[in-house]
């Protein structure tokens, strides 16, 4: 080593060392997350040989027109709706805790996704639909329910300068406010209604297809574009408000704009799906432990930790009974559960 | 040289800061004391733009807006138990926060890593924030601070954590900035001893007010302190001439 190696240190191999290693940690996410979405496609109730799926999926023309159907027209938007709202659900996550500063923080914790059930608790129940669009009412008056729960602790949290701990105390007391209206509903309706509800409480991707895959879709990318320009600052929030505010960051508004968008992600994902719980919890975990803070990684990282879980879920869904599909959002914290606990049991790093 | 003209902070109705005006020299050392709530926090982050206040400050002739006093001024709050786990590296790197983006360059994360080896740290690089000890962290964010550049450079009780050893790094280091970069130093303190030691210039602050400024032998007094701390103490010199507080007791 010569002298003036000695003087002046030289940080960036180290540094791009660990880039690198959280970049193929990365890359075997995107790696896994196709494996498992590829399985997904091919695994379902209906039985179809592998051979004719990927006809199918590659060559629609000349597959049987009912493999088409199933292929096409159920498995791959139910595949595809598995990875976007893994995808939003990861990445709400993530933000939500930043933003909360709570390991305990998610897209539900704030309520939002209990208003979404009461809005399409009470759609089922009235049984009113949309002029045009009759098909699209329950996962729009989830999405405006929602919404207003967003609005509602925004409200409150605006009031107190964005403060987290009035957030989360808002958040809380508005999850309690639309689970009891939403006992309610379900006390209130006939039994056929109930069950409809509670199906839609479950949350299924069933109801995926190619009308409300691309507005998941276009929410997601959305929020991701709104994001990135406050990337650095919100690993910067992770340093504690005040440190944060030290080096220039505006606080205030950056919580209040990052709450507004993970408002939305929750809203467009559970908004067609129903409730999904624990991805939103799990997932950012699984990628802190992985790659670290810096949310350049970070956020994809909790994108595709979140579909990776929800792709798997929703195998699992499918082999449990042959032949039928359990809803996905009762399997979620079954495929999470274990893979967190490895990563806390075997992990080396510290997480939160 | 950074003036302070009738700096005004109140949190609703209590006033916190009352028509406080001082002049602050470059390449001097400033140290802020008073009793826990006299203020020095408050009176740092007002400087540093971190605050909603009323009155003016300029460096070097020009007001600072919030925006300038972000550019210039770089605000080192009290250590604080740490849940993070950024990497000691990513924190220094965080200081140039203006300068990151999608890529980082080279040349700023070598920049960084000198800036930790500075305080022997470089060998930490990769670990995490919640993975070293009180003293280390402080250290962590004083790099970060010096990564910054800044023209001011305001440390809100930055030994409060540290042993002896990492107390004169850190109160040596803010020496070498004031010294080398032309810069203004305010430190807020609570060992007495160690603040006549190291400053130039002191201020006293008791409830929001002035209570005494000027150089550590006259604002060091047995009368001030009985009037900020509420305590008797002795003030002598050493044989080597530092001044040097002795508490004798608590009064009522």
């Amino acid at each position: 080593m010569t002298d003036t190696a000695v003087a002046h240190p030289s940080g960036a191999p180290n540094y791009q060392a660990l880039m690198a290693r959280r970049l193929t940690w990365l890359f075997g996410g995107v790696v896994l997350l196709v494996i498992s979405s590829i399985a997904d496609i091919l695994i379902g109730p209906a039985f179809l040989n592998v051979g004719d799926v990927v006809m199918a999926l590659f060559s629609p023309d000349s597959a049987a027109p009912m493999v088409r159907i199933i292929v096409h027209d159920i498995r791959l938007p139910m595949t595809l709706m598995a990875v976007l709202v893994g995808m939003s659900l990861g990445v709400a996550g993530v933000h939500m805790q930043t933003i909360l500063n709570n390991p305990l923080a998610s897209p539900y914790t704030l309520g939002f996704s209990a208003a979404a059930g009461f809005g399409a608790a009470i759609a089922i129940l009235t049984g009113i639909t949309l002029p045009f669009l009759p098909i699209m009412t329950v996962p729009v008056a989830a999405f405006l329910m929602s919404s207003f729960a967003a609005f509602l602790v925004y409200g409150f949290a605006r009031m107190r300068a964005m403060s987290p701990e009035v957030m989360v105390l808002a958040g809380i007391a508005t999850l309690f406010l639309f689970q009891s209206l939403q006992s309610m509903v379900q006390y209130l309706a006939s039994p056929e209604v109930l069950q409809a509800i509670v199906f839609w409480l479950f949350g299924s991707l069933l109801k995926a297809s190619w009308t409300n895959v691309p507005i998941v879709a276009g929410i997601f990318v959305i929020c991701i574009l709104a994001l990135l320009p406050n990337i650095w600052q919100l690993t910067a929030l992770r340093l504690g408000d005040e440190r944060a505010a030290a080096i220039g960051v505006n606080v205030r508004n950056l919580r209040a704009k990052v709450f507004i968008i993970v408002a939305l992600l929750t809203a467009g994902a559970v908004a067609f799906v129903g409730t999904i719980g624990f991805i939103g919890l799990v997932a950012p975990h699984i990628a802190r432990i992985l790659v670290g803070e810096d949310q350049r990684i970070l956020l994809p990282m909790a994108a595709i930790t979140g579909a990776l879980t929800m792709t798997l879920a929703s195998i699992l869904s499918k082999i449990i009974t042959p032949g039928g599909v359990i809803p996905i959002g009762i399997v979620t914290a079954v495929i999470g559960v274990p893979f967190l606990f490895t990563l806390i049991i075997y992990g080396h790093r510290r997480h939160w | 040289m950074l003036e302070i003209r009738n700096l005004n902070v109140a949190y609703k109705a209590t006033t916190v800061l009352q028509d406080i005006s001082i002049t602050l020299e470059p390449r001097q050392i400033t140290a802020l004391i008073g009793c826990n709530g006299s203020g020095k926090s408050t009176m740092l982050k007002a400087i540093a733009g971190l605050l909603p206040m009323s009155g003016q400050i300029r460096l070097a002739g020009q007001v600072l807006t919030q925006e300038t006093a972000h550019q210039n001024i770089t605000y080192m709050p009290q250590e604080t138990s740490a849940t993070s786990s950024l990497t000691v590296l990513e924190v220094v790197l965080l200081g140039r926060l203006g300068s990151l983006g999608m890529i980082v360059p080279k040349q700023l994360v070598n920049e960084a890593y000198q800036a930790l080896d500075e305080f022997g740290l470089s060998s930490l690089h990769a670990r995490t924030l919640d993975a070293i000890s009180g003293g280390q962290r402080q250290l962590v964010y004083l790099a970060q601070a010096m990564f910054r550049n800044p023209h001011v450079l305001l440390l809100d009780e930055p030994t409060a954590a540290l042993d002896l050893r990492h107390q004169l790094l850190v109160l040596e280091t803010m020496q070498r900035f004031a010294v080398e970069t032309n810069g203004v130093v305010v430190v807020a303190m609570h060992d007495l001893t160690l603040a006549a030691q190291f400053s130039d210039q002191m201020i006293g602050l008791n409830n929001g007010f002035v209570q005494a400024c000027g150089i550590p032998e006259h604002v060091m007094t047995s009368d001030n302190l009985r009037e900020m701390y509420k305590i008797e103490a002795e003030v002598n010199r050493t044989m080597l001439g530092h001044l040097q507080v002795t508490p004798l007791s608590a009064t009522h």
